[in-house]
């Protein structure tokens, strides 16, 4: 049975053990890599979901509650058209990718957020790194040939850097929270 | 032509502060620090101040360039510390 994160003393990434950029004086470098996410990953990763910014550009904006991220991932963690991996450089977990809808060896949509730790100009390198990084991925380990995203038409950041990787607006749909802008990217 | 690109960038600057209702942004000027210390911009400000700049600098010089790509985002010092960072960063892309 998992413990709440309140009884596990838990509040932040700090008393997870886990460094800040500044703190460490970490550079984002290309040393880095995405390993399927383990239990142990749970509660970093509610931390970094529950984080306004990620809530206002996610589907389901409300916050999300230890029991329900525990449901939530004995689903997520046996579904075959799911894979949720953990971004790292330099051996510190800075970020989530998660591919969805996955149809094997073809196609799948994917999506993403950051620790809270991290901001600014680092932020940003992270972000070019970590979408290369999920881009490879799909099409090098997943063996995909076609990869998809939903963003709101109103994350126009995410759009921006999406369309940098030559991802290319194929569809667009109306969300009870405003209207979503479907981007892809195909192998070749 | 250092003139022209600070001009744009601090265009681009003000255009970000508009669609971003940042009143800090909407009066910049050449020694505006956009990132660290008392930086002005976020990560998201910045990404779109990049898709501005590389739009208006195509639009007025008719020069396509990218600003934000695997060189810009290995520099030692950020080309995006400050305006007159960028504008140097701009000119040196342009005289390659």
């Amino acid at each position: 049975m998992l413990k709440p994160v309140e009884d596990l003393g838990l509040k932040t990434v700090e008393d997870l053990g886990l460094k800040t950029v500044e703190d460490s004086n970490l550079k984002i470098v290309e040393d880095s890599n995405l390993k399927t996410v383990e239990d142990s990953d749970l509660k970093t990763i509610l931390l970094w979901r529950n984080q306004p910014e990620v809530r206002q550009f996610s589907f389901h904006s409300d916050k999300i509650s230890w029991q329900e991220h525990c449901l939530w991932w004995q689903s997520a963690k046996t579904d075959p058209s799911k894979k949720w991996l953990m971004y790292y450089q330099q051996e510190q977990a800075l970020g989530v990718v998660n591919f969805y809808d996955i149809k094997e060896r073809a196609k799948a949509f994917w999506g993403f957020y950051f620790t809270d730790q991290i901001a600014g100009y680092e932020k940003l390198k992270l972000w070019f790194a970590l979408e290369k990084a999920a881009i490879a991925y799909a099409f090098e380990t997943l063996e995909l040939v076609e990869l998809n995203c939903e963003v709101f038409k109103a994350n126009q950041a995410a759009l921006v850097m999406h369309k940098r990787q030559g991802f290319q607006e194929v569809s667009h749909y109306e969300h009870e929270k405003g209207e979503v802008v479907v981007l892809s990217l195909r192998k070749d | 032509m250092n003139r022209k690109i600070t001009d744009i960038v601090l265009e681009a600057i003000k255009a970000v502060g508009e669609m971003e209702d940042k009143p800090e942004l909407l009066h910049p000027d050449e020694n505006l620090r956009l990132f660290g210390g008392d930086g002005v911009m976020d990560s998201l400000s910045i990404v779109m101040l990049i898709s501005e700049v590389e739009d208006q600098l195509l639009d007025t010089l008719d020069v396509s360039i990218t600003l934000a790509d695997d060189r810009a985002m290995s520099q030692k010092t950020s080309p995006f510390r400050s305006v007159k960072t960028l504008v140097h960063y701009i000119s040196k892309l342009l005289d390659e």
